[in-house]
């Protein structure tokens, strides 16, 4: 081979080598090899013939068991049902105490209205502490159970902020009565 | 992570699975426990301040003597006198009543804020600590109110 050959051919090889598409280059593609031995001999094993002296794994294939709620949870929700029925129970002894006045003759309408509101909250708050002795039991219906309990709770302080909002609105009116009698006097 | 979703391998209350609308429902009624709570700090607060101011003047007004004992036989019946040990009674029951309705405002606020949702999501463990603390207070402010009616009642 001459010098003059090798010059013109040696810019032409490195352009061949760092070309990245063959066919540019002039290479001969390799023809693909045949499914069979490509696919045939890793896969077809894999997805037709199981090795069964490996044990099923059991994060992938157990369904996963239904979890009890933690120590806390439960204590937390423990708590609030224990306290929301003594809560029920006094109120309804205040109910008694009052309707059992008012067949003596001894209340007043408004307390025997108060009695009836007392009566009926304390009613609802049953409903919510059952709700809350019962979450964590069933998993399915613990969100139903929460969302429950928390509108009962809702219904409930609704209740008690225009009860509360009406109680400090009349003692606003008569303390500012009380105080515009004693200036004038 | 929320305080004590795990504890034990267990699933805490956060961990339950809400859908948008139950999500929504909780924190509507959280939203009301907080505005309740807050009112019922600033009723408590200002019953409390009342009672308190009223108590020191009282004390200061019945600290100098005026009084001018007369000769004269003293009536049978005195309509409308408290004794002092009664407006101290009565002063302290009002005063520990104020005080109760305070805590109990603080702790349903504290339980609002425990379950209302947040970008580190919500607690209700804490939540439902604050909102059975609150139903403790309540639960006193009824024996209270029960303990005055069966006074009454007796007296009567």
């Amino acid at each position: 081979m001459s010098d003059s050959e090798t010059s013109e051919t040696a810019p032409k090889k490195r352009e061949e080598e760092t070309s990245p598409f063959p066919l540019e280059r002039g290479k001969s593609v390799p023809p693909p090899r045949p499914e069979s031995e490509t696919t045939g001999e890793r896969t077809a094993p894999f997805l037709l013939e199981r090795d069964k002296s490996v044990p099923d794994n059991p994060i992938v294939d157990a369904p996963e068991p239904p979890r009890q709620l933690g120590k806390s949870a439960r204590r937390a929700r423990r708590r609030v049902a224990v306290t929301l029925l003594v809560h029920t129970l006094l109120l309804a002894s205040l109910a008694t105490i009052s309707i059992v006045r008012w067949t003596e003759g001894m209340a007043t309408p408004p307390e025997l209205a108060l009695a009836v509101l007392a009566g009926g909250i304390a009613l609802v708050h049953l409903r919510a502490g059952f709700r809350f002795a019962r979450l964590g039991r069933k998993e399915v219906h613990d969100g139903r159970l929460l969302v429950g309990a928390f509108s009962d709770l809702r219904t409930v302080i609704v209740l008690k902020a225009i009860s509360l909002f009406l109680a400090l609105t009349l003692l606003c009116f008569s303390l500012s009565m009380v105080i515009s009698l004693v200036v004038s006097f | 992570m929320a305080e004590g979703s795990s504890d034990e391998g267990g699933r805490g209350l956060s961990e339950i699975t809400l859908t948008p609308e139950e999500e929504r429902a909780i924190d509507r009624a959280a939203r009301w426990m907080g505005m309740l709570g807050r009112f019922q700090v600033l009723a408590g607060g200002v019953l409390s301040l009342i009672v308190g101011v009223g108590g020191i003047v009282w004390a200061v007004n019945n600290a100098s003597p005026v009084e001018v004992e007369s000769s004269t036989t003293p009536p049978l019946v005195r309509l409308g006198e408290v004794s002092t040990q009664n407006a101290a009674i009565a002063g302290a029951i009002v005063l520990a009543f104020g005080l109760l309705f305070l805590r109990g405002g603080v702790m349903l606020t504290d339980a609002a804020e425990d379950i209302e949702r947040h970008t580190s999501g919500r607690s209700f463990e804490a939540g439902l600590r604050h909102l059975a603390g609150y139903y403790i207070t309540e639960i006193l402010l009824i024996a209270i109110v029960i303990g005055l009616a069966a006074a009454g009642g007796a007296i009567r």
